[in-house]
Parts: C-alpha cells; structure tokens; sequence
C-alpha cells in the first residue's frame, strides 16, 4: 500500500506540473512566418535587377528605334541578373533551415504531444477489458498507472527537447540576421538603385516632346512605380523590426526555459506576432 | 584562410552601382554634346559596371552563406534532433496501438467470429505499416 502511494505520488508530481507550452509555440510560429516572409523577397531581388536593366534600356538607351532589339534586350537583362538568381539558393538554404527549425519547434511544443498517448492507453486498457475472465479492476488500475507514467517521462523528454532547440540561440539570431543582411544589401541595393534612376527617367520623358500623351502615361507609371519602391524599401525595416524582437522572445524563452509558461513569455511572444503582422502588412501594401 | 566579410562585397557593389548611376546621369545630361559613339561608350559602360554589380552583389551572398554556415549546420542539426523526439513519442504511440489491435485479434480468436478476426487481423496490419510511416 505505502509503495502504491509512493508510486501515485511520484506520478502526480511529474505529470501535474504539465508545462503550459503557448509561448514557445507562439515564438516558433512567429518565425516560420518570417521565414515565409522572407522567401520572396529572393525573387524580388532578381526582379528590380532586371527591371532597372529594363528601364535604363527603355527610356534612356540611345540605341535608334531601328536598331533597338527587344528579345536581345530581354537576354541582356536575365543574363546581367544571373549571378543574383544562381546565388539565391545560397539564402533559400539559410531561410529554409530558419522555418525547418521552428516547424520543429512548434511540433515538439504542440498541445497534443503527450496527452495522445494517454488517448492510445485509454485504446488498450477498453480492450484488455473486454476479456471476460480478466479482472477489470486490476487492469483499470495498472493502465492508468501506465498511462500517467509513459505521459510523465514524454512530457519530460518533451520539455528537454525544447529547452536543447532553444539553446541554439545563437545560431538561429545568426541566421536571422543573415536574412535582413540579404534583405538590405541585395534587395534594398537594388530597390535604392531604381529609386535613384526615377529622377532620370522623368528628365527623359519631360524631354521627349514627339509624343506627349504617351510621355504623360509613362510619367503616371514612374510616379506610381516610385510610390510603390518607397513601399517596398520599407519592408527592410518591418524584417529587420520583427527579427530584433525574434532574438528578444528566444532569449526570453532560453533564459528562463523553467518557468515558461509565465505571462512574462507571453508577452514577448505578443509583441513578436504583432511586429510580424506589421511586417505582412506592409508586405501586402508594398507588392 | 579568412575568407571576405560580405559587408565588404556589398559595400563595393554599391559604390560600383553608384558610378554607374553617375554614368547614367552625365550621359543624358549631356545628351546634346555628345557623339553618338561617345554615347553609345558610355552606355556600354553603364552596362558593364551593372553586369559587375550583379557579380559583387552574388559574391557577397556567397559570403554571407560561408559566415552563416557554422550556425545553419547548427540548427539543422538541432531540427534533426528535435525530429528524432518527436519520432520516439510516435514509436510509443504506435506501440500502444500494435498492442491494442493484438488484443482485438485475440478477443476475437476467443470468440471464434471469422469476420472479427478478419477486421482484427487489418488492425494490426494497419498499426504495424503506421509504425514503418
């Protein structure tokens, strides 16, 4: 009897104190989605590099309208962004293994983890049961015990595996980091690089006077397009917010990997998804 | 050997895209002085120092991936860990599974039900192909 209760209580102690994992969820979520975020902004790059090649060919070449080859323009401009186009695997590997590791993370710290184990032992004590000769109560009482047990030591190895990912600190901001470097020097190089021809493209068409309707239609588009590249520059800085305070909730949680169910831990996690959402949308205005 | 710093690299694209701006810039302000081989040189010129922008910009990638590889095998590795748990509590699951479709098998056999066992016999089946998922 005094074993039994020893037993029962060491049960209830390991597997009363089931950790509340909604912050570590919620940070891992968050960063899948800056993940996701990111990924087009790799196509986007290559994109404005072919659009100011484009541009530049279109408005201001001198080339005479007779000798000015449409299809060669197009080669010359893909051929010109290649080397951005064939590097950006380099960035999909960094951005990839940053959403891997948080839909990992999101996995380990998912509410039915342990507690689906608990429903397969209810499974198998329903069947034992169901054998007529055996005796039901017994059966009842070890499955439980079982039960709780095999719950107890998932939930730990649960919680072990969580606190090992979030000890990888470290790396995962450096990786982070690695995508807003990306996001300013590649792709904001070249959203600043058409920003800083706009000015010419519009001497180019106040100049041209052959056609002037068609000149004030191109004058809408470049205005529209420097509206829209204005938009675009500033979903560097909504990346670069959202992953500072990506670091700020991860070293929350790492820090304080025992109590992290408090509210404190919500609470960073709260201001990561509202730094994300700011960051889809100004992502939705800006393409 | 240390290999360059990508803020090196980028640094160098933007000011390599910057005298191609410059280019740009002085060959339409001085469109009506120029020649046309002149502004034809200066286009070509445009056009190259883009192509090197493109290039530097690409290295600085490559770069940025060499000073990021520490810690990507570093987290992949962590992600193939945190796969290796979660794939332990499923083998537990299953498991739970295998046994309770065993014990349907033998429930039945006691009963002597043909169909049950047939049903009984899928259980396991369907248990045990879970577990090689």
């Amino acid at each position: 009897m005094r074993v039994y209760f020893g037993i029962t209580l060491c049960v209830l102690l390991l597997s009363g104190c089931a950790t509340n994992l909604s912050a570590v969820r919620g940070f891992a979520d968050e960063t899948k989605k800056i993940g996701v975020a990111f990924d087009p902004i790799l196509g986007k790059a290559v994109e404005h590099c072919r659009q100011q090649f484009l541009q530049r060919r279109i408005y201001t070449t001198d080339t005479v309208l007779a000798k000015f080859d449409a299809e060669s323009v197009l080669k010359q401009a893909s051929e010109t962004c290649k080397p951005i186009e064939d590097e950006n695997a380099t960035a999909k590997r960094m951005s990839k293994a940053l959403a891997d590791y948080a839909s990992q993370l999101s996995a380990l710290a998912a509410d039915g983890v342990a507690s689906s184990v608990s429903d397969d032992f209810d499974a198998l004590s329903a069947k034992l049961g169901q054998f007529k000769d055996a005796p039901k109560e017994k059966i009842g009482a070890i499955a439980s015990l079982l039960k709780y047990i095999t719950r107890s030591v998932i939930a730990k190895s649960q919680h072990d595996a969580i606190v090992e990912a979030l000890s990888h600190e470290e790396a995962v901001g450096a990786l982070a980091d690695a995508l807003v470097i990306y996001s300013d020097r590649v792709y904001g190089g070249y959203v600043a690089g058409r920003l800083s021809d706009q000015p010419v493209l519009i001497e180019v068409l106040r100049a041209e006077s052959a056609s002037p309707i068609s000149s004030r239609l191109r004058l809408m588009d470049v205005y529209q397009q420097t509206q829209s590249l204005a938009e675009q520059q500033k979903a560097i800085a909504s990346i670069r917010t959202a992953v500072g305070q990506m670091k700020i909730s991860m070293r929350d949680l790492r820090q304080n990997v025992d109590k992290l169910s408090a509210q404190e831990r919500i609470n960073e996690v709260q201001k990561l998804a509202k730094d994300v959402r700011a960051l889809y949308d100004q992502l939705s205005r800006a393409f | 050997m240390a290999t360059t710093n990508s803020a090196t690299f980028f640094d160098f694209a933007d000011q390599v895209a910057l005298v191609s701006g410059e280019v740009l810039r002085y060959r339409i302000k001085n469109r009506p002085s120029l020649t046309d081989k002149k502004k034809k040189d200066l286009e070509d010129i445009e056009i190259k120092l883009d192509e090197a922008t493109a290039r530097i910009r690409a290295e600085g990638i490559a770069a940025l991936g060499d000073q990021t590889k520490g810690a990507r095998e570093k987290v992949e590795s962590a992600t193939r860990a945190a796969g290796t748990v979660l794939r332990r509590i499923k083998k537990v699951e299953r498991a739970l599974q295998v046994a309770t479709s065993v014990l349907g098998l033998a429930l039945a056999a006691i009963a002597g039900q043909p169909q049950a066992i047939l049903a009984a016999v899928k259980g396991v089946k369907d248990a045990v192909d879970g577990d090689a998922a």
